[in-house]
């Protein structure tokens, strides 16, 4: 979820009306935001949680969609006419960063405010919505040092040096992957290209080399500049578009003059082989208005829907019961009528809908398992033991190594493990409550523990290579404790459900042998558990200094 | 208390520690001594007494104490150096030799001759065979055999008694906390002498005064019963100001906590639904119509499965939809997502990452009209910390029916405010799920921590339901359940809702009711 800094001087002159805190924390529900206070330097955060209106995430973009309710949207009028710039796509680029689309804006400003909330916008979009650069980067330029046209193409990596952004000498493209801080980060997206992406215009100045860094001659923009040209380039045509009509219609809402820039390709795309931008996307819908009802269980008219829409910033026709909406240029999330009717309820607002139960009769349980379990533990909590609830990542040594099991035994493990304590999932609830007894010594005795709880069972034959099991362990311990106490209460434990069962004499590396025994149910010779008096050296490595006698069981068995 | 009331219910021992004081006001509790007081009830009587502020401590002196370990009385006889010189005062031997030396296994026999060497003690000679140095200071270890020697016989040996250098060789081959062995072990004893305090003498004088003899019956026993020895006797009082404590059989109160969601939910008409802790990115995300591009969907969210690192196949006919869904929107009417969907990400296996899984995967089996809920430990890829469990609990679920719709959304969840977590007072917020669709956040206000969230709901996409042929809209609901359960169990830190502190949970109590 993007959180943005936003400047309130700066936005309410593009609100064109004063705010304060509370106001704007009041209305951020039109933007799903929440306002996240002041920050040190007197910005206000607020953080925007849908993460497909990337519109949103700038000051412009929050001032806009307030200014609708109000019914004070500009127009923008750039999504026709002539082109002022072009740009020539290379053939090789088809197969390295396929696209590319620009816009020119001119006669604006550029105060050190403005441009703060314009790196960041173009920060956000191309993290957040470009895939931290994949699918779009973004890069500002001043225009009149730019002879058009501009080329997109290829270059070998040796074969061309600029100055980078950030540095005094050139580098080659190479070098620049390789030393430069933006190169060092983003230099995986490039990984395995042989030829580098390169914006360079007619008179051979390098622009940049995208998604990188821009070149210190054409790419460094600084307040007092008027003419800016804005590329973005990336791998999914219909998001570097839509990036480039917010940052236009955000340059426009401060006073720029926005002029197309048109992108000519030897190979098709999905906007045809050439593509002026800023470019209007059709994300109409057509709904009918008991679709509206249906859903949100009143009654609406076709004027309502219409009106209030209008009001959220989208171009609304009406056909009969028919609604044909358009959403703002700067918006592609509608994919569904859904998406719609939500914004005709965000912007109706969530107050003016009486909520009414489900009148649907239906009955409430607790599954089987459940039920099970929970007898188990009021069997448990009768014969004096305490619960205890834990953690299901452990650390790969507490499995193993500590409960003395063959460090090799395959467990469900994590691959992207962030701390090693973390890092497998448990098959025993026995090292749980061996930690938890391992860390209780000044806890009065005697100790009796149990949990019941889920374990995931390591099972390459099954369909997600593990098995989840509820099981049950109960852990003894006190200066004069035997396995005899943990074996009547296992037989109470067992009879009480019902349960036929037997023990049998077996080794467990965990328990002292001679002490230790598989829980079976009569008659089957698969074992459901253990029971057995926990071996000092397992003790030891736990540093628990008092004797320990326990069994686990796995619930599902029985 | 006054001292009245302290002395109507003193023990029949701390009485006969009273009266064997006499005129004194002060007792060394290592010298001390009356009549059927051995030290171990001696220091009970002064526990008491110190609890009650009849006594105070006005000295603590320790003593150290040296005796042999077991290793140290296997060398009584000489230790494994000894033995060695012993052995070379009958002549030069070669090593192999000198190592069968009766008594020594080769390890503490290498190890011996590792310092006898260092202190100059053996020399290798020309033959390399090994013998004794002329001029070698043997002091050092004969010293340490008569030492232990001394303490044998004595078997417990007061410190002070030792010369400085003796002390220094004790202190030196003591057993020491992480050292394995050692020869002597030390035991500290501390001694105190104590003083009756002004209240304590008052105490006595009105004990003393009662006429209270000390041998009052503590316990009736049986025996007293059959020959009837109890009459005529008194009785000594209970006293009411001590709290006896007890170890019982409990409830972890986290569970408990979700013991009472769990009960709730049931009676609200909700079945419980159970799932794998381990789910296919398919289950996870794309049934849940998240794209495969979207951000929470990255290495730095969710945690992966090592080996094997991919289910063995998808369900269908649910897998065919969902690539259909997030491609073009297959039959729901929707755009998609317009991206190439991949099959292989969708086997990826990951650790549960919400609990909405289970949900995704009731779908298809739901009885119509239906209402669902789980209670299930999911995993995030998140630095652990305060706020942050390597695991946590989610309460999620869904509603299926005809009469579903934004309304029936709110009174649900409105229900839930008031029915599982008290609240009176209640917001509704627009939020946004990849899943959901009109979407909504609940707020509600706490008595001590103001306006919260409570949780979160919606209804279900169609690009999620149309997948698993459920015709009917669907609430998905999620509370959020670790705020409320901190609040209730009084913490602060979200770790401890898991923590292995007997003690701590011990401590803990729940409060359902501000």
């Amino acid at each position: 979820m993007p959180t943005i800094s936003i400047d309130p001087f700066d936005f309410q002159d593009l609100l064109g009306f004063k705010i304060d805190e509370q106001a704007l924390a009041d209305q951020l529900d039109l933007v799903k935001g929440e306002f996240k206070g002041q920050d040190p330097d007197g910005l206000w955060r607020v953080e925007l949680s849908d993460t497909n209106r990337p519109d949103l995430w700038s000051a412009e973009g929050i001032a806009r969609q307030l200014r609708a309710s109000r019914g004070r949207l500009r127009d923008y009028p750039f999504f026709e006419g002539q082109p002022a710039g072009e740009i020539l796509v290379d053939g090789a680029m088809r197969e390295i960063r396929p696209y590319v689309a620009a816009f020119l804006v001119r006669g604006i400003e550029v105060t050190d405010r403005g441009l703060i909330q314009l790196i960041q916008t173009q920060e956000k979009l191309a993290e957040s919505y470009g895939s931290r650069r994949r699918d779009v980067a973004i890069g500002v330029y001043n225009v009149q040092r730019i002879h058009m046209p501009v080329s997109y193409k290829s270059v070998e990596p040796t074969a061309h040096s600029y100055i980078p952004l950030g540095f005094d000498e050139p580098m080659t493209l190479a070098e620049i992957l390789e030393r430069h801080p933006k190169g060092i980060e983003y230099r995986s997206i490039l990984e395995g290209l042989d030829r580098l992406p390169l914006l360079i215009d007619r008179a051979g100045l390098t622009l940049s080399m995208p998604p990188i860094i821009n070149s210190r001659e054409l790419g460094e923009v600084v307040p007092g500049d008027s003419d800016l040209f804005v590329e973005a380039t990336g791998h999914d045509l219909a998001k570097v578009v839509l990036a480039l009509n917010i940052m236009a219609c955000d340059l426009a809402d401060r006073g720029g003059r926005i002029e197309r820039v048109r992108t000519v390709y030897p190979y098709s795309t999905p906007f045809g082989s050439q593509v002026d931008v800023p470019l209007r996307l059709d994300m109409g819908l057509s709904i009918p208005v008991s679709e509206f009802s249906r859903l949100l269980g009143v009654e609406v008219t076709a004027v309502e829907v219409d009106n209030v829409l209008e009001c959220y910033g989208c171009d609304v026709r009406r056909e009969g019961d028919l609604i044909l909406v358009q959403p703002p240029p700067t918006r592609a999330d509608y994919l569904h009528p859904v998406d719609v009717i939500e914004d005709f309820a965000i912007t109706r607002g969530y107050e003016t809908f009486e909520p009414r139960l489900p009148r649907d009769f239906t009955p409430g349980r607790p599954a089987e398992l459940s039920l099970l379990e929970d007898k188990v533990r009021d069997s448990m909590i009768g014969m004096g033991y305490e619960e205890i609830i834990s953690n299901i990542l452990l650390a790969r040594e507490q499995i193993r190594d500590r409960m003395c099991i063959d460090p090799g035994q395959a467990a469900v493990e994590v691959d992207n493990v962030m701390n090693a304590n973390y890092a497998v999932l448990r098959d025993s609830l026995l090292p749980c409550l061996l930690r938890v007894e391992s860390s209780s010594a000044g806890a009065a005795y005697p100790h009796r523990l149990f949990e019941a709880g889920e374990v995931a069972l390591f099972d390459r034959g099954a369909s997600h290579g593990s098995r989840t099991r509820l099981h049950l362990a109960a852990l003894l311990a006190w200066g004069e404790v035997t396995v005899s106490e943990a074996h009547a209460d296992l037989d109470f434990l067992l009879s009480t459900l019902g349960v036929e069962w037997e023990l049998e004499e077996a080794s467990h590396p965990t328990f002292l042998s001679g002490r230790a025994a598989e829980v079976r149910l009569a008659g089957s010779s698969r074992p459901i558990g253990w029971l057995g008096e926990i071996h000092p050296e397992v003790l030891e490595r736990w540093e628990i200094g008092v004797p320990v006698a326990g069994f686990e069981i796995e619930l599902d068995a029985l | 208390m006054n001292p009245e009331e302290i002395a109507r219910t003193l023990h029949p021992l701390e009485i006969r520690v009273l009266q064997a004081l006499g005129e004194q006001t002060r007792l060394d509790d290592a010298s001390f001594e009356a009549e059927g007081i051995d030290a171990a009830r001696l220091r009970t009587v002064i526990e008491w007494q110190l609890a009650k502020g009849c006594m105070r401590q006005v000295l603590s002196r320790e003593k150290h104490f040296v005796s042999l370990t077991e290793l140290g009385l296997s060398y009584v006889d000489g230790t494994p150096e000894l033995r060695l010189i012993r052995r070379l005062r009958e002549g030069a031997l070669p090593v192999a030799e000198l190592m069968r030396t009766e008594g020594l296994d080769p390890k503490e026999a290498g190890t011996a001759l590792g310092s006898l060497k260092k202190a100059g003690v053996v020399q290798a000679g020309a033959e390399k065979e090994l013998r004794l140095a002329d001029d070698a200071d043997k002091e050092p270890f004969v010293a340490l055999g008569r030492l232990i020697r001394r303490v044998a016989d004595e078997q417990r040996l007061d410190m002070d008694s030792l010369d400085p250098a003796d002390a220094a060789r004790v202190e030196a081959g003591s057993r020491k906390r992480g050292k394995a062995k050692g020869v002597f072990r030390i035991d500290i004893q501390t001694t105190r002498t104590l003083e009756l305090t002004e209240l304590g003498q008052q105490v006595k004088q009105a004990a003393l005064r009662s006429g209270r003899s000390g041998d009052e019956i503590n316990q009736l026993t049986p025996a007293m019963l059959a020959d009837g020895s109890w009459r005529g006797k008194t009785f000594r009082p209970y006293n009411l100001a001590i709290r006896p404590s007890r170890v019982a059989g409990r409830r972890h109160p986290y569970r408990e906590f979700l013991d009472y969601v769990r009960r709730k939910l049931c009676s609200l008409g909700f079945a419980e639904m159970r799932g794998e802790l381990v789910e296919s990115e398919f289950w996870n995300m794309d049934a849940l119509f998240m794209p495969q591009f979207h951000s929470a969907r990255q290495i730095h969210d969710v945690y992966f499965v090592k080996d094997p690192a991919k289910a063995d196949q998808l369900d269908e006919p649910f897998a065919s939809r969902v690539a259909a869904v997030h491609t073009d929107g297959g039959e729901t009417g929707s755009r998609g997502w317009g991206y190439a969907f991949d099959r292989e990400r969708s086997r990826r296996l990951v650790l549960r990452s919400q609990g909405t899984v289970l949900s995704a995967r009731w779908l298809h089996q739901a009885e119509v009209p239906g209402k669902y809920f789980a209670i299930a430990r999911c995993f995030r890829y998140d630095q652990v910390d305060a706020t942050h469990a390597p695991d946590f609990y989610q309460c999620e679920g869904i509603v299926l029916g005809e009469s579903i719709d934004f309304v029936t959304l709110l009174g649900l969840l409105k229900l839930f405010a008031q029915e599982v977590a008290k609240a009176e007072e209640i917001h509704f917020a627009p939020a946004y799920f990849p899943f959901t669709e009109p979407s909504v956040e609940i707020h509600m206000k706490h008595p001590r921590l103001g306006w919260t969230e409570l949780g979160g709901a919606g209804i279900f996409r169609p690009e999620v339901t149309w997948p698993q042929g459920v015709e009917v809209p669907v609430i998905a609901w999620g509370l959020g359940l670790d705020r409320m359960a901190m609040v209730a169990m009084g913490i602060d830190d979200i770790r401890d809702l898991f923590s292995p502190d007997l003690g701590k949970v011990r401590a803990t109590r729940i409060r359902m009711k501000d």
